[in-house]
C-alpha cells in the first residue's frame, strides 16, 4: 500500500474517521490493527516477524529496567535478537557469498546452504527503533512500556513503519501513550507536507527516475552530458523519493496528531559533509551517531580515533542501506569526505576564509555547495550502479564527449518542469529559516498572505494532476 | 454586517479560486482564434488518445460545422453545413491509416471530388474522421460521435490491423485520463497538461519503440488473432446496429493489399469483413479483389515505400470504387467513374 496510491487514501480515510469517533483509551489498539493492516499488505507473513520482535524487546524492556544484575544481559538478548533477524533476513545472502569467494580466493572449496529469503519491507527500520528501546530503558533516557499496546504501536506505527523515520523511543512514546490532540496547526502543516510530499514523490522522483534508469541501466557507454544528467536526475530522484515519503509520513501523522521527526532538511543546500549529514536522513543519523559513534568513542580519544570512528560509522550506516559492497563504498566514501572535512576544517586556509568579508565568504560558499553537491554526485553512483563494472563505465563515460543532443535538452526541461518549483520552495524556505531558527515545515508559506498561499497549493495540485507519473511507483527506501 | 471567512478556510478557499481561475483560463485561451489553428490543432484529440475530450468532433462557425482535421492531412479542414438540407448527401468516413491517407490525400475528399462532378444537381458532403494508429474499438468510438452528425452513409474503412495499437492506446490513455481519482477526468488542465507533457517527454517515445517487436509476436499468435478478430467484429456490429437504429447506411471498404495470401492476418480479416457484410447486409467496396484483378507490376505501383499504405494513385483507385459505390447507394444515375 503506497502512499501514492488509491488504496493508501480510502485507507487512511478509513482509519482517520475511526481514530477521531473511537474513544481516546481504544486508538492506540485501534492504530496498532491499522498499522499491522498496512503491513499486510505488502506480507502478512512477515507480520510475525515484527509482533516477535516486539514481544521480545518488550520483555527485554521490562527486565531492563529491574534493578539487578542481569540487565546487561537481558539487552544483549534484545540487540542480539533484532541484528540476528535483521542480520539473517537481509545479509545472510551477502555475507555467505562473500565468504564463499574469500575462501575460494584461498582455495579453499566451501558450500554454503543457498535460501531463498524474502526480505521482509522495512525491516531495518523497525529492527533500529525497536533495538533503540532497550538501549534508551537500559540507560534511563526511556521509561519502560508496560501496555504491549504502546510498544507494538510504538514499533509498527504504519506512517513510519516501513521506511522511517527512525523515531527514539524517549520521543515517540510519550506522544502515542499521550492524548495525540489535532488541533488546527497540526491539520494545516499536515496539509502542506503531504502536498509537498506527493509533489516530490509524484512529480519530481517518479519522473527523474527513467532518465536515471536510462543512464544507470545502458548496456554501453553513453555521452558525457547524459551521464552527468542522469547522475543528476538519480540525486534529483532519490531526495524525492525519499524526503517526499517522509513529509507525507509526517503529514498524515499530524492528521492523526503525532508530531514525528523532522528527517529531511534541504540537504543540498549546504556546503560541506558534516552539515549534509544533518540535514539527510537526519533520524539515521542521530541514531547512529548516539548508538555507534558515540559508544565507539566519538571524538575522544583524539583526531586518529574520531576519524576511525566517523569511517566505521559511515560503512556501517552505508551497509545498513543494503547487502551489497556498492553501499559499503557509498558510506565509505561518505566517511572519507567527513574524514577530510574534518581535517581541512582545522587548516589554516579555513581559518583565513572564515576572515574574509561576507559578501566573497558568501560567494565562496556557493562554490562549495556546487563542489560539495558534485561530491555527493559521485557518492550517488556507487549507490545507484548495479555493481563496480557499471559504476566504472558511467566514469569513462562522463570523461567523454560532453556533446548535447536533442535528448539531452528534453532532460533538461523536464528536470526544469518538476525539479524547479520544488527546488524554488525549498530555496524559498531555507532563506526563510535562516531568518527565523525555530521555523519549521511550512512556516515559509504560513508567512504568505492567504491569495499567495492558495496559489501555492494550487500550483502543487495543478503540477501533481498534470506532470504527476501515472503509475504508483514504489519508493527507493522500501528495499532497506 | 459584513461576515469573516474563518481562517482555516481561507487557504483552502484561495486555492480552489485559483485551481477554478486555471481551468477558466485554460478554457477561454484553448480556442483557435486565441492561440491559432496550429496550436489548436497540435494536440488535437485525435492524437492517439481517444476522443472523449470535451472538444467535439465538429465545432460550429456560423453557417458550417469545421471538422477536425485528422493527423498527417494535407488538405484544408473540412466542413460541413450546420443545418442539413433534404437534398444533402452526407458521407462520414472512420478507420485508422488507410482512410485518414498516411501523409498523403486519402480517397474520402478524391470521392467527393468526383461525386460532386459526376452528380452536381446533388448536394455532397464528407467528413474523414480517420486516424492513423486507430483499431476498432477507438474507431466505434469516433464512429459514435460522427453518426451525431446525421450522415447518410457511414463508411467504415476495414484495416483491422490496429487491435494491438488500440489495446495498448486505451490502457495509456486510462492512465493519463485518471487525474485525480478520475475526479478531473474532464478537466482541461489537466487533459491538454497530460497530452503536452507525455507528447513533449519520455511517454510516446517509449510507446512506440519496444513494443513493436511485441506487436509483430502477438500478431502470429493465433489465440490472440482470434481475440483481436472478434473485438474487430464485436465493434463493429455494434456501429452497424447504432447506424441502423440512426437510418444510416453503412458501407465498408476493404483492404487492397499487394499480395494475398491464405491464413495472413490481413486475408482472415477480409474474409471476417465478408462475413459481416452478409450478415448484416452492409455494402461491400471489395478493394482486395480490385487489386488483385490488377497485374502485379501495375499494384506495387499503388502503395507507398512501406508497402503497405497506399500512395496517391492508390488512394485515387479507392477513390473512385468508392464513388461508384455511392452513387448506387444514394440512387443516383450519374454514370459510372474513370
Amino acid at each position: 500500500m503506497l502512499f501514492n496510491s488509491t488504496t493508501f487514501w480510502v485507507f487512511f480515510a478509513v482509519v482517520g474517521v475511526c481514530f477521531h469517533l473511537a474513544p481516546r483509551r481504544v486508538r492506540n489498539l485501534l492504530l496498532l490493527v491499522a498499522s499491522y493492516t498496512f503491513y499486510g499488505f505488502w506480507d502478512w507473513r512477515f507480520l510475525g516477524l515484527i509482533a516477535l520482535s516486539t514481544a521480545i524487546d518488550f520483555a527485554c524492556g521490562l527486565a531492563v529496567a529491574r534493578p539487578s544484575s542481569h540487565r546487561k544481559r537481558w539487552l544483549m538478548v534484545s540487540i542480539l535478537t533484532n541484528l540476528g533477524v535483521l542480520g539473517f533476513f537481509k545479509y545472510y545472502g551477502f555475507f555467505a557469498d562473500t565468504l564463499q569467494l574469500l575462501a575460494l580466493k584461498l582455495g579453499v572449496s566451501l558450500s554454503m546452504p543457498v535460501l531463498e529469503i524474502a526480505l521482509p519491507v522495512g525491516i531495518s527500520f523497525y529492527t533500529f527503533q525497536s533495538m533503540g528501546y532497550t538501549i534508551d530503558v537500559y540507560r534511563g533516557t526511556a521509561k519502560p512500556v508496560t501496555r504491549f499496546v504502546d510498544l507494538a504501536l510504538y514499533v509498527a506505527y504504519f506512517p513510519q513503519l516501513v521506511a522511517g523515520p527512525i523515531e527514539r523511543s524517549s520521543r515517540l512514546l510519550p506522544l502515542l501513550m499521550g492524548d495525540k490532540r489535532v488541533d488546527l496547526d497540526k491539520v494545516r502543516r499536515g496539509a502542506w507536507l503531504v502536498v509537498f510530499g506527493l509533489t516530490k514523490k509524484v512529480v519530481l522522483a517518479d519522473n527523474m527516475a527513467p532518465v536515471a534508469d536510462a543512464v544507470f541501466n545502458a548496456p554501453g557507454p553513453v555521452d558525457g552530458l547524459t551521464t552527468l544528467l542522469g547522475i543528476y536526475a538519480f540525486a534529483l530522484q532519490i531526495y524525492g523519493d525519499f524526503s517526499g515519503y517522509t513529509d507525507i509520513a509526517r503529514g498524515v501523522s499530524l492528521w492523526l496528531g503525532i508530531d514525528l521527526i523532522l528527517n529531511f532538511r534541504r540537504p543540498y543546500f549546504c556546503a560541506s559533509p558534516k552539515a549534509f549529514w544533518q540535514r539527510w536522513h537526519i533520524s539515521l543519523s542521530q541514531w547512529l551517531r548516539d548508538y555507534l559513534y558515540i559508544p565507539l568513542g566519538g571524538n575522544r580519544g583524539g583526531p586518529i580515533r574520531t576519524q576511525r570512528n566517523l569511517m566505521l560509522t559511515m560503512l556501517l550506516g552505508g551497509l545498513w542501506h543494503g547487502a551489497s559492497w556498492m553501499f559499503v563504498i557509498w558510506g565509505g566514501l561518505h566517511g572519507l569526505y567527513l574524514v577530510l572535512y574534518l581535517l581541512a576544517s582545522r587548516s589554516l586556509v579555513v581559518r583565513a576564509v572564515r576572515g574574509l568579508a561576507a559578501p566573497v565568504r558568501g560567494l565562496l560558499t556557493v562554490v562549495a555547495g556546487v563542489f560539495w553537491f558534485h561530491l555527493v554526485c559521485l557518492a550517488w553512483v556507487f549507490f545507484r550502479a548495479p555493481d563496480l563494472a557499471a559504476a566504472g563505465r558511467l566514469g569513462r563515460s562522463l570523461l567523454g564527449p560532453l556533446s548535447v543532443s536533442d535528448g539531452d535538452a528534453k532532460t533538461l526541461s523536464l528536470m526544469a518542469l518538476c525539479a524547479g518549483p520544488v527546488l524554488l520552495l525549498d530555496y524559498c524556505a531555507e532563506v526563510y529559516e535562516r531568518h527565523h531558527p525555530q521555523a519549521r515545515d511550512d512556516a515559509f508559506v504560513r508567512a504568505l498572505a492567504p491569495p499567495w498561499r492558495g496559489l501555492v497549493f494550487a500550483v502543487l495540485i495543478a503540477l501533481l494532476a498534470v506532470a504527476g507519473a501515472p503509475e504508483g511507483a514504489e519508493f527507493i527506501y522500501f528495499q532497506f | 454586517m459584513r461576515r469573516k471567512i474563518p481562517a482555516w478556510l481561507r487557504t483552502p478557499a484561495w486555492t480552489a479560486l485559483w485551481l477554478v481561475l486555471l481551468e477558466a483560463t485554460t478554457r477561454a485561451v484553448w480556442q483557435p482564434g486565441v492561440i491559432g489553428e496550429a496550436m489548436y490543432r497540435r494536440v488535437s484529440p485525435s492524437f492517439g488518445y481517444g476522443y472523449d475530450f470535451h472538444r467535439p468532433l465538429c465545432e460550429p462557425r456560423g453557417e458550417e460545422l469545421v471538422c477536425i482535421p485528422t493527423q498527417y492531412r494535407p488538405h484544408a479542414p473540412q466542413t460541413l453545413a450546420a443545418n442539413k438540407t433534404p437534398d444533402t448527401f452526407r458521407i462520414v468516413t472512420v478507420g485508422g491509416s488507410h482512410a485518414a491517407g498516411h501523409r498523403t490525400m486519402p480517397y474520402t475528399p478524391l470521392a467527393l471530388v468526383d461525386l460532386r462532378e459526376r452528380c452536381p444537381e446533388r448536394h455532397w458532403e464528407a467528413a474523414n474522421f480517420g486516424v492513423p494508429g486507430y483499431g476498432s474499438s477507438r474507431i466505434l468510438l469516433v464512429g459514435r460521435e460522427a453518426l451525431e452528425l446525421a450522415p447518410d452513409l457511414l463508411v467504415i474503412d476495414f484495416d483491422g490491423s490496429n487491435e494491438y495499437e488500440d489495446s495498448r492506446d486505451l490502457a495509456y490513455r486510462e492512465q493519463l485520463h485518471q487525474g485525480i481519482w478520475g475526479a478531473l477526468f474532464r478537466s482541461h488542465v489537466v487533459v491538454l497538461g497530460r497530452k503536452f507533457f507525455s507528447a513533449e517527454f519520455s511517454k510516446p517515445a517509449k510507446l512506440h519503440k519496444a513494443p513493436r517487436r511485441e506487436e509483430v509476436t502477438l500478431t502470429n499468435e493465433p489465440e490472440v488473432r482470434q481475440r483481436w478478430n472478434a473485438d474487430v467484429a464485436a465493434n463493429y456490429e455494434e456501429l452497424i446496429r447504432l447506424a441502423g437504429e440512426r437510418g444510416t447506411q453503412v458501407m465498408f471498404v476493404g483492404l487492397g493489399m499487394r499480395n494475398r495470401r491464405r491464413n495472413a492476418a490481413y486475408e482472415e480479416r477480409h474474409q471476417l469483413m465478408l462475413s459481416l457484410a452478409a450478415k448484416h447486409g452492409v455494402h461491400v467496396v471489395d478493394m482486395a479483389k480490385v487489386f488483385q484483378e490488377l497485374p502485379a507490376k501495375e499494384r506495387i505501383r499503388l502503395f507507398r515505400r512501406d508497402k503497405h499504405h497506399y500512395n496517391i494513385r492508390g488512394h485515387r483507385l479507392v477513390a473512385g470504387e468508392v464513388a461508384d459505390a455511392v452513387l448506387e447507394l444514394a440512387g443516383e444515375d450519374c454514370g459510372t467513374a474513370m
